[in-house]
């Protein structure tokens, strides 16, 4: 609780020695939750409270991370969503802000969203979802980090080891540029980042046998519309199974889904392609895992990683 | 007889229907001839607020609209015929600029957080020309693109005289109604209230507006209001919700017409539509009776 009771003020142009004239009582304001996207250090007010699922989204700048998060809970705000339903949120406040670029209110003729800074990196985005096949409740925290501190982690080691949320997070999810995919100049970048980046988590120990990693080729549906949008498609499942034959064996679990958050022209509903994810980001945690399959071949590669695995062994 | 206490907080943004709800209600319950309906069993100490929105709602008059931060406390004794429970209740009126207020500067007053807090019962007011202000630019185009009137910026864009490059700044009172509601309930059952359990009663006023549509006021509000809808329905240990369509003055005052029509109803309680849920028509006692219960 605030006090905001104003004290006795000096009356203007009056006499030094006349007694001061009290102001207008102010009446005392009670300060409610703040609403905004938690910082990290105020996550534990939810996570200890129940049970949460941390949910950690990567990827280059504009591939669509924040644009991800507002698209679930614009997705929510129109119906319950792959078979949940909202039942709260401590960040609504900061849900709105983050999603005032895509609203006519913005006065922006097109959708945008607001490019996540490094100073607001690893906000958290909370959500309580009902699951109906549970009967239970779940707290999601969403959290996206910057493109900048993306690119920070791919460069140097010491970056990638700062980021202990990753490897305290239940979910891993890594967005590749859809917009990429198409461009024959920028596609294998976009798949060379990828794979930097998951070498560099695997073998930093960030992530390991009990993450769960789910990549997400966004804006799939520029894909789509595209006429030569086949030669994208082939080589996001090339893509797909070179990552997954180097990867998934020392994961939980790993996925890829095609998604389109949000399309511009409104014809396709928010976080379509999610529906398959969200349940699952509720349900599994990263301390419910199954054994990893470990194979000799592809880890001749990952030698630091190796020894992480052994170490947790 | 059993008797109980009880502030049941009015809550909703402006003009959506508060004072004219407690102006109808009050009507009712001072007179004793309605059947199930609540009635009082005397006359309260100070009528003066009441009498002044009685009397405006008596001659057809829109209420004035409550000033900001000012909270007018009609405090009434309730009986339930049926019952014959007897209920202290107390209706604070606060402006609905005030709790636009609470959730864009984040803080209310502490007259109001004592009410707050000793709350057993809300009454959440909804305007249906207010159901959502708060468009997507995708959703826009998609609807310009059904209606093949396609233009190039959105009306606000049109209107603000924006550049992609400079958006209009966010303006939190701009948020969608439903979300406001939301964080409002919350405020209760969460931090600061932390209230084990609350009734919520949701009123869907002007629903003559309403009627022209084939729903019903529960379908109504998941159908419009679908967020807020699933936050009600999904909290049910923390949230008993019902809904009510209410048509307190039982048209429009600004059409002519309309008003004389209403103005030559014999008794003045004809004027008031009230349905339940699914649409079975009710008294407007009975959302109160059902909050005090």
């Amino acid at each position: 609780m605030s006090a905001g009771n104003a004290g006795p003020l000096p009356q203007a142009g009056g006499s030094p020695d006349a007694p001061a004239t009290p102001a207008p009582p102010t009446p005392s304001t009670v300060d409610l939750p703040r609403g905004e996207a938690l910082e990290l250090s105020e996550a534990p007010i939810i996570m200890g409270a129940t049970p949460t699922r941390v949910v950690v989204l990567g990827g280059p700048h504009d591939s669509g991370k924040t644009t991800l998060i507002c698209s679930i809970y614009e997705r929510f705000r129109r119906e319950p969503f792959a078979g949940l339903v909202f039942s709260g949120s401590r960040t609504l406040f900061g849900f709105e802000r983050a999603s005032h670029l895509g609203r006519c209110a913005s006065g922006l003729p097109s959708p945008e969203t607001e490019r996540t800074s490094l100073k607001m990196s690893r906000r958290m985005f909370h959500l309580r979802l009902y699951d109906g096949n549970c009967s239970s409740h779940h707290n999601l925290l969403l959290t996206d980090l910057s493109g900048e501190e993306f690119e920070n982690v791919r460069n140097y080691t010491d970056a990638c080891r700062e980021l202990t949320i990753i490897a305290r997070a239940d979910h891993f999810v890594l967005l590749v540029d859809g917009k990429k995919l198409q461009d024959i100049a920028l596609r294998q970048q976009a798949r060379d980042e990828t794979d930097t980046i998951l070498r560099r988590l695997v073998e930093t120990g960030m992530l390991g046998i009990r993450s769960r990693v789910d990549i997400l080729f966004s804006k799939w549906d520029l894909i789509e519309q595209d006429p030569a949008g086949s030669r994208a498609k082939d080589f996001a499942a090339t893509v797909e199974t070179q990552l997954r034959e180097r990867f998934a064996q020392y994961f939980a679990k790993m996925r890829f889904a095609p998604i389109t958050a949000r399309r511009p022209d409104g014809l396709a509903p928010p976080a379509s392609g999610v529906e398959g994810l969200l349940p699952s980001w509720c349900r599994e945690s990263r301390l419910v895992q199954r054994v990893p399959k470990f194979s000799v071949e592809g880890k001749s590669n990952l030698r630091e990683f190796d020894r992480f695995v052994d170490m947790v062994r | 007889m059993t008797t109980t206490e009880g502030c049941h907080l009015l809550i909703g943004l402006p003009a959506t229907g508060k004072t004219t709800f407690l102006a109808a209600f009050w009507y009712v319950v001072k007179r004793t001839s309605y059947g199930r309906a609540l009635h009082v069993d005397a006359l309260p100490d100070n009528l003066e607020y009441l009498n002044r929105i009685c009397d405006a709602w008596l001659k057809g008059e829109t209420q004035e609209r409550t000033i900001r931060g000012r909270v007018h406390r009609a405090a009434m004794r309730l009986r339930n015929p049926e019952t014959n429970h007897s209920c202290e209740a107390v209706f604070p009126d606060l402006s609905g600029e005030s709790f636009g207020q609470h959730w864009a500067q984040r803080q209310w007053d502490t007259n109001y957080d004592t009410l707050a807090r000793t709350a057993s019962g809300v009454v959440l007011f909804i305007h249906p020309k207010r159901k959502d202000d708060s468009y997507n630019i995708a959703d826009v185009a998609r609807a310009e693109a059904i209606l093949r009137e396609p233009s190039d910026r959105n009306p606000e864009a049109a209107a603000s005289g924006a550049t992609a490059q400079e958006p209009v700044p966010w303006d939190p009172l701009k948020a969608p109604t439903q979300v406001v509601l939301i964080d409002l309930l919350q405020f209760l059952v969460g931090e600061p209230c932390c209230h084990p359990r609350l009734r919520v009663c949701v009123i869907v006023s002007a629903w003559d507006l309403v009627e022209k549509q084939p729903k019903m006021p529960k379908r109504w509000l998941e159908t419009e209001m679908a967020i807020l809808y699933q936050f009600l329905t999904s909290n049910p240990q923390i949230i008993e919700p019902c809904v009510y369509g209410v048509s307190a003055q039982g048209g429009d005052l600004a059409d002519g017409q309309t008003r004389e029509r209403l103005l030559l109803e014999a008794e003045p309680v004809n004027r008031i539509r009230v349905v339940d849920a699914d649409g079975q028509a009710s008294d407007i006692t009975e959302p109160m009776r059902w909050l005090i219960a």
